[in-house]
């Protein structure tokens, strides 16, 4: 029998290539669309993974994927949909298992702020207002927004409207308190400092 | 008619048609209501994202993120290319069994420049015209499931 010869390899260092130069431009703004959804750095950072690994081995099937950033977004959604399903499904959290998690983040004072601005976000935006304005905040076109969101550009025209008009609402006004300087409004109710 | 806040947020993120964004332009340069609306929608929208820049500036990747992404692409390609290898093995080892080793001459290619799934593909014809279409669907599945498709005799497929 006639010895079988190495993979070159040549094919998958192509698309490697490929993927680190769409890592360098979405990875950001696909990190920041998973954290809103997901309100968790690690599992954020594990759906980015996984999307572009996704990506990888589409691209290694010979797929052709003519809008990459709509699909990187597309397909990060469906695995965040994914994780939210089964997140819910699971009632309780072992809390002999939490208690043994150590405290990952650095600096705990920027990660409060960030889970502030995140959960002002989800009490401000209905949840398709709030993924199309954080795609459109990442610079997706409405074409995209629509393919990703799976729905017509004319409804991310409306999703967009209305975010916008509450966002805008609840604003902050010049010459606002020291809680709602840096970013989106403080609920009152969730404000530590509030008396 | 003037257009809605949903048309003018289009117009201002040139999202809408060329047609449509000139009718628009149109409207909007005889419209003092709507160019004050054009003007208000988009000084909200610049407020709107200097306030995301508190986010943006908070919300990163890890540093280390993309190295954990080509790792894990990695170990994806080594793990596939040792099944995909594995499986090519099966299949030279097994079409050898009914052709011998010049089987390759007669397909052409062979295994030294083709995937085990095309050399299958490729052999699959020629074990049809000697074992029949319904025996020659059996020994490619029994290949495929990694088993000997000499089983297939002592099952009587053939």
């Amino acid at each position: 029998m006639p010895p079988l010869p190495e993979a070159t390899g040549s094919r998958a260092e192509e698309i490697e290539r490929e993927v680190v130069r769409l890592y360098g431009e979405f990875a950001e703004g696909m990190f920041r669309y998973a954290f809103v959804l997901l309100a968790n750095r690690e599992a954020a950072q594990d759906a980015l993974q996984e999307a572009f690994l996704r990506y990888f081995m589409a691209r290694s099937g010979n797929r052709s994927i003519e809008r990459p950033r709509a699909w990187l977004f597309r397909v990060l959604r469906n695995y965040l949909l994914d994780q939210l399903k089964a997140s819910s499904q699971r009632k309780e959290v072992d809390l002999a298992q939490m208690r043994n998690y150590p405290d990952m983040r650095q600096d705990p004072e920027s990660e409060f702020r960030l889970e502030q601005i995140v959960r002002s976000l989800r009490e401000l935006l209905s949840p398709r207002e709030l993924e199309c304005f954080r795609l459109r905040a990442e610079g997706l076109r409405y074409e995209e927004i629509a393919e990703v969101l799976e729905v017509r550009p004319g409804t991310v025209g409306a999703l967009l409207a209305r975010a916008q008009k509450k966002l805008r609402q609840s604003s902050v006004k010049p010459g606002a308190s020291g809680n709602e300087q840096a970013g989106y409004p403080v609920p009152e109710s969730e404000c530590p400092y509030a008396s | 008619m003037h257009p809605d806040t949903a048309t003018l947020l289009a117009y201002r993120d040139r999202q809408l048609s060329a047609v449509a964004q000139r009718e628009i332009q149109l409207h909007i340069a005889g419209c003092a209501r709507c160019s004050a609306a054009l003007e208000r929608l988009s000084k909200e929208w610049e407020h709107i994202l200097a306030e995301d820049a508190a986010f943006r500036r908070l919300c990163a990747p890890p540093r280390d993120g993309l190295d954990r992404v080509l790792s894990a692409i990695r170990e994806r390609g080594r793990a596939a290319s040792s099944t995909e290898s594995e499986l090519k093995q099966k299949i030279v080892e097994q079409l050898e069994v009914y052709f011998g080793s010049r089987i390759w001459a007669v397909l052409g290619g062979g295994p030294a420049s083709e995937q085990g799934t095309d050399l299958l593909a490729k052999a699959e014809p020629l074990l049809t015209t000697f074992i029949g279409r319904r025996a020659a669907a059996a020994v490619v599945a029994e290949i495929h499931k990694g088993a000997d498709p000499r089983a297939c005799l002592d099952a009587g497929v053939m």
